[in-house]
């Protein structure tokens, strides 16, 4: 059975990963699950300079989900390097580094900065960072700017980078065929989906920033529709995530045209949801004769 | 640090909302100290999704079991009420720091109010067996709330109710603040409860000059310190603006806290 998945030119070793900003920089689970097993750890977001993040409170849990406001909350690339890399250098799995900025040029400041570093297998871009020279519109809802940026990002580096796209749009599909026509390597969808709770108490928005990002299983069946559509869209790997808790969901996502995955929320819940999730899917896979990851796809 | 499959051993209630409940505590588990927490996956299914945080109450290293005491709440807290003993338990655990121990010439005021009384509870516990003469101040609004507890062997347990119906009349604060300065001169204040009662110990360790430790309460996903979504705002003189409450803490000196 091989597990493998190929991105640009370099291999995850199997295709469960888990998912930016709910596993900081893989230092905090290494004593609840087996880091060497991961496909991939997508780190949480680096932006150049560092990032308090949002005020509190900055989390509400919803019906089957939860709403997010950190804010992009990070130690900046100069400490990132000097204080994060040193443990991932030590790690046997891929370490994906997730870029955030408010403008194009933080973007390729980030990956200029740490691109010799041999511990990165490569990026992926979270593009659903409002830009302030555009308004404060997402930069992922606008096919233009998604297409410059990429492009302008490739330039700057040989590592595999993987445009991760937001829900929060009309036409999904649009943006994955803009990444890919920049030179994008791979594309993940979803991010989280915008969301609010008000708090009929307080007469007040639940968190400070008003809106945040919905995540578990509630956007799941967002998430799949996401992958399905994007993955007749483009020719790049798509990789799938948004509330995968076990192996059935991940075999959603896989048979909807996914060829990797991200465990986001789900850590929260079992930090070993990603290893319970490999097993499963080389489960399934036996089950029904599967060898490699493709003999999901094409099945509807 | 462990993910670990337990068993209820016992529930009860031990006042009006409140419940204990002790669970088999694993041999190979680190044993947890005074002001640390777990984490307790209620049930399969996504609703309530997330992990709750409770604080240790009690550790009984002979017999290998851990308590909590806790709230009957929301949703989370009412299926955790309705388990019973001999039902399995998923907790992770230990978390977060601990109260630091108090000079042997200093004396502990434990302040508690509400659900805060869990960490407090098991902090005096610790020091009354190693020789410390702890103050154990517990507030609530009536008789009812005030729970069933065994009393301390050096040190002791002042009740306090809002309507007087039981112990002093009158909040945990407004009783220290009943103690003459001499009564507090080597005193050390800890406190875990309502944020209101936690500014007034910390207005009040500042006004005698003490120093006070305070465990903080946030909405927690993660738990061990990987999401940033537990954050409590620090001091203008701190190097940071905001500390996790599940990594940093939950126990930080009150006066690097911003109280608003
Ligand atoms: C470090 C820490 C220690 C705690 N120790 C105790 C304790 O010893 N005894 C006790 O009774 N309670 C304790 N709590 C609070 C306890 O976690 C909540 O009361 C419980 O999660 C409520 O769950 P619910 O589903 O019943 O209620 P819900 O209806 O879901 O919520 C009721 C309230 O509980 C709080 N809450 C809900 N989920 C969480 C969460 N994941 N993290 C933090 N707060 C949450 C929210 O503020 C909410 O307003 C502690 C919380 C923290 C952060
Ligand atoms: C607390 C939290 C923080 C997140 N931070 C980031 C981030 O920094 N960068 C990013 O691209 N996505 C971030 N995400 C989005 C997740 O990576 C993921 O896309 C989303 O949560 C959907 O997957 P899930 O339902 O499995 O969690 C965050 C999600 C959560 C819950
Ligand atoms: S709950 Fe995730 S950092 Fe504290």
């Amino acid at each position: 059975m091989d597990l493998s998945i190929k991105i640009k030119d370099k291999i995850l070793p199997n295709p469960v990963g888990v998912a930016s900003g709910t596993f900081g920089y893989g230092e905090e689970y290494a004593p609840l699950t087996d880091l060497s097993a991961l496909g991939a750890i997508y780190t949480k977001a680096v932006t150049v300079e560092p990032r308090p993040g949002n005020p509190l409170p900055r989390l509400v849990e919803t019906p089957a989900g939860m709403i997010n406001s950190i804010g992009l909350a990070n130690v900046g690339t100069e400490r990132f390097l000097k204080e994060k890399i040193p443990f991932l250098n030590s790690l046997s799995c891929p370490v994906i580094l997730n870029v955030a900025g408010s403008l194009e040029e933080e973007y390729a400041e980030v990956i200029r900065r740490v691109d010799s570093q041999d511990a990165l297998w490569g990026y992926e871009v979270n593009i659903s960072c409002p830009n302030v020279k555009h308004g404060g519109l997402a930069f992922g809802t606008d096919p233009v700017q998604v297409e410059r940026l990429t492009s302008s990002l490739k330039k700057l580096t040989d590592k595999p980078l993987i445009m991760k796209l937001t829900p929060n749009v009309t036409d999904i599909s649009a943006i994955a065929r803009a990444a890919e026509a920049g030179g994008a390597d791979a594309v993940a969808c979803i991010n989280t989906v915008m969301g609010m709770v008000v708090d009929i108490h307080k007469r007040k928005p639940a968190i400070p920033a008003v809106t945040g990002g919905l995540s578990g299983p509630a956007v799941k069946p967002v998430g799949v529709a996401a992958v399905y559509r994007v993955s007749k869209a483009v020719n790049i790997p798509v990789i799938g995530l948004g509330g995968i808790m076990n192996a059935d969901d991940a075999v959603e996502y896989l048979l909807a045209g996914a060829s990797a995955l991200q465990i986001g929320t789900a850590n929260f819940v079992d930090p070993d949801t990603s290893g319970k999730v490999l097993t499963g899917i080389k489960e399934y896979m036996k089950e029904a004769g599967f060898t490699r990851i493709s003999d999901f796809h094409g099945h509807f | 640090m462990t993910n670990f499959k337990s068993e209820i051993l016992s529930q009860k209630s031990i006042a009006l909302g409140y419940m204990e409940m002790t669970f088999r505590w694993p041999e190979e588990s680190e044993k947890p100290k005074p002001g640390q927490f777990l984490t307790i996956k209620i049930q399969e299914q996504p609703v309530p999704l997330l992990r709750r945080p409770f604080a240790l109450s009690g550790f009984d290293e002979e017999q290998k079991s851990a308590s909590i005491i806790y709230q009957v709440r929301g949703t989370g807290t009412k299926m955790l009420a309705a388990l019973k003993a001999g039902d399995p338990l998923d907790v992770l655990s230990p978390l977060g720091n601990s109260f630091s121990l108090p000079a042997v010439d200093e004396t502990p005021l434990l302040v508690a109010g509400g659900i805060g009384l869990g960490p407090i509870l098991y902090f005096a516990r610790e020091l009354d067996k190693a020789g410390h003469s702890p103050v154990l101040i517990f507030g609530c609004r009536e008789k009812s709330l005030i729970p069933d507890l065994p009393p301390l062997t050096n040190g002791r347990i002042q009740f306090c109710t809002d309507d007087g119906s039981a112990g002093f009349h009158g909040s945990s604060v407004d009783y220290m603040n009943s103690l003459s300065s001499d009564e507090t001169g080597n005193a050390k204040v800890y406190s875990c409860g309502p944020t209101g009662m936690l500014k007034a110990c910390h207005d009040f360790a500042l006004s005698r000059d003490l120093s006070c430790e305070t465990a903080m309460e946030e909405m927690m996903a993660c738990g061990v310190g990987a999401c940033m979504g537990c954050v409590v705002e620090l001091a203008e003189d701190q190097d940071r603006k905001y500390a996790r409450v599940c990594k940093d803490g939950p126990v930080f000196q009150s006066r690097t806290i911003k109280w608003t």
